[in-house]
């Protein structure tokens, strides 16, 4: 049986986190039911809680036509740049992994120093943007990368290279360099060692890095809008774009917000269930 | 790694006066260390948490460079050996088996990275899993086993691939004490089988002292003793030996040396009482004036009536009395402090008796440095 004082707690905790909750859905809420209003129920005041929905927005953010001579004269250009924001994600994930999980996994092996190594690391995280543009910009002029898939690739994958590093440097590795030693002492090869026990045992923290650098690179807006040009203009770029000299289409930001939130909550939601983290962890062993 | 070791050398394990300190790590973890295993010599290494038997270990495996000294394996300095090449085989204290793999697979992946038929292989894993008694758990992911059960697994995977070097980390530490016994012959039977060194490390003193050949103790990581069983046993050079060997049936008395006498006689004040004791065995030539004798509940003699006036007998008053199987341990006060004494019979608390002391003389340390100092006859009480 629970006191009073213990069940007065319970529910007082309860609150502060469906309020910490709210707090932090909330804002998501209203923009995702705001791209279902059309714009006079959008700019209304006060604001409309019950309003006809439609689906107007998405239509005119996936390129289609809708009769209303106000937005129709914006050229969106949203589906190809969400495209390649996914592509530069994912290109960017992909060599943030390939480099920063071997390194990760080299710095967690270290004795000595490990931690200072890894402040300096995610300190250049911590630098002003606009501190690093210039010369990232100046590079990637004279290697003829601007405007290009793999110049924003690039400097997105050294974004989320930290953080792939820290999810992998972290982790506790004693035991797996336990029986890593006592796999080479069964004369166990180098790379069987890596197929059998790094491998399996690393793949959460990996994976883990892995949707980091992507939702980095998937959110990021300067360095997009700097090394981008008239062929690469990816999702928060032209996102921006929405915000013209006869007002902000908020009716379009909001669709394109909404749209662009939904790959991520399913890949969260996707990476998060037990059963995807088993079958995916589970070790590979050659017979 | 241009050496290798093959079947026809003769294994040997050698440690050259070795000292190793963890990166960052202010003190040795060992320090010292030198002796010699042949083939066919299994070892047993006892000392209290943090006494380096582990890093004794890790530096036979070769799994860490000495600072000073070398380690060497029939002859070869051990990290001129590739892993593979070192003929050992490791059980480890912690996680000692291979997550994510079944038990059969963890048996088969050492034999299986040498190469071995699959035919061979099997009936490997088959003849391994039998000996330690966990043929049910075959199909099983090791992992997902009791801690027992992973040891007897870790077990099994060395006598698979019959290294020629068995180091094992506190194999039984986590298994039952039903199973114990067997487990402790079925070592002891490996190590004769293969004709292998063996380092086997424990805090058990019982399971060092039945199945080695040598015993090694360790403090502070600096061997204190090295010797047969019965040497350690029966002359151990130091406290904490006697601490780790002896147990619940040590007695520890604290002692003044009031003075010796040209003849070899020391008089000792041990309480309130003054005894004249004789010098069995000296170990250098002056005595420190604190000392502690030691000596084992069997060694004292239990009864009413005396065997020989010459030596000490004392009276004294049961406080308890201790089951022990095939007899009791009785915990007397005396007039030198609480005694433990080996009965067969059970005494009530309270009832009388009388202790005497051993003719063949009890071990003295030195109380400050813990160090032998050779062993007293303890004689009559002085008036």
């Amino acid at each position: 049986m629970f006191s009073i004082r213990e069940r007065v707690s319970s529910a007082a905790g309860r609150m502060l986190l469906c309020a910490a909750v709210f707090w932090s859905v909330a804002p998501l809420g209203w923009f995702v039911i705001q791209s279902f209003k059309s714009r006079a129920d959008a700019l209304a005041v006060p604001p409309r809680v019950l309003f006809q929905p439609t689906l107007r927005n998405y239509i005119q953010l996936f390129g289609g036509t809708v009769p209303d001579d106000y937005t129709s004269s914006v050229t969106v250009g949203f589906p190809q740049a969400l495209g390649l924001s996914f592509l530069i994600a994912l290109l960017a994930a992909t060599l943030a992994v390939v480099v920063g999980s071997p390194a990760g996994y080299l710095i967690a092996r270290m004795r000595r120093r490990r931690w200072d190594l890894l402040g300096l690391i995610l300190g250049t995280r911590m630098l002003p943007v606009v501190v690093v543009v210039m010369p990232i910009l100046a590079m990637a002029i004279a290697a003829s990368l601007t405007d290009s898939v793999l110049g924003l690739a690039l400097v997105h994958g050294a974004l989320g290279l930290p953080l792939v590093i820290v999810v992998v440097a972290v982790q506790p590795i004693s035991v797996l360099e336990r029986l890593r030693e006592q796999a080479s002492l069964d004369g166990v090869s180098v790379a069987r060692q890596f197929a059998v026990l790094v491998v399996p045992a690393l793949f959460p923290a990996v994976l883990a890095g892995a949707m980091l650098a992507f939702l980095s690179s998937w959110n990021e807006f300067f360095f997009a809008l700097v090394l981008g040009g008239e062929q690469i203009r990816t999702a928060p770029v032209v996102l921006a774009g929405f915000q013209t000299l006869r007002g902000v289409q908020w009716g379009l930001v909001a669709a394109a917000s909404t749209a662009m939130i939904v790959p991520v909550v399913l890949v969260v939601f996707l990476l998060t269930r037990p059963m995807v983290w088993r079958s995916m962890t589970r070790t590979w062993v050659p017979r | 790694m241009g050496a290798s070791l093959t079947n026809q050398d003769a294994v040997s394990l050698e440690f050259q006066d070795v000292s190793f300190r963890y990166p960052g790590a202010e003190h040795t973890a060992v320090a010292g260390l030198d002796f010699r295993l042949d083939r066919g010599e299994l070892l047993a290494c006892i000392g209290p948490s943090g006494s380096g038997k582990t890093t004794l270990l890790r530096l036979a495996a070769g799994l860490e460079v000495p600072h000073r000294g070398r380690v060497t394996v029939a002859g070869h300095s051990v990290h001129e050996l590739a892993p593979a090449e070192r003929q050992v085989g490791l059980v480890a204290q912690e996680s000692p088996v291979y997550p994510g793999l079944s038990v059969a697979d963890n048996i088969a992946l050492p034999l299986r990275s040498r190469g071995i038929a699959a035919s061979q292989v099997r009936e490997r894993v088959r003849q391994a899993l039998e000996s330690v008694g966990i043929e049910h758990l075959s199909e099983k992911r090791a992992d997902r086993l009791s801690g027992g059960e992973r040891q007897r697994v870790a077990l099994a995977r060395v006598l698979g691939w019959s290294p020629q070097i068995l180091c094992l980390d506190e194999p039984l530490s986590s298994v039952d004490a039903a199973i114990r016994p067997g487990l402790l012959r079925l070592i002891r039977d490996t190590h004769d089988r293969l004709s292998s060194v063996t380092l086997f490390i424990t805090h058990v003193a019982a399971d060092a002292l039945a199945i080695a050949d040598r015993v090694l103790v360790m403090r502070d990581g600096r061997q204190l003793q090295i010797g047969s069983p019965q040497e350690v046993y029966r002359a151990p050079v130091h406290l904490d030996v006697v601490r780790l060997l002896w147990g619940g049936s040590a007695n520890r008395l604290q002692a003044r040396v009031l003075g010796v006498t040209p003849s070899g006689e020391v008089e000792l004040l041990m309480r309130e009482l003054r005894v004249q004791a004789a010098a069995v065995e000296r170990i250098g030539h002056a005595l420190p004036e604190q000392i502690e004798l030691a000596l084992r509940a069997e060694e004292l003699v239990l009864g009413p009536g005396s065997i020989d006036e010459r030596l000490l007998r004392l009276p004294a008053r049961v406080l308890r009395a201790l089951y022990h199987g095939e007899g009791y341990i009785l915990e007397c006060d005396s007039a030198v402090g609480i005694l433990a004494v080996w009965s067969i019979s059970k005494c009530t608390p309270g009832e009388c008796v009388q202790i005497q002391f051993p003719p063949g003389g009890i071990r003295m340390f030195d109380a400050a440095s813990g160090a032998s100092c050779g062993k007293l006859r303890l004689g009559a009480q002085v008036a």
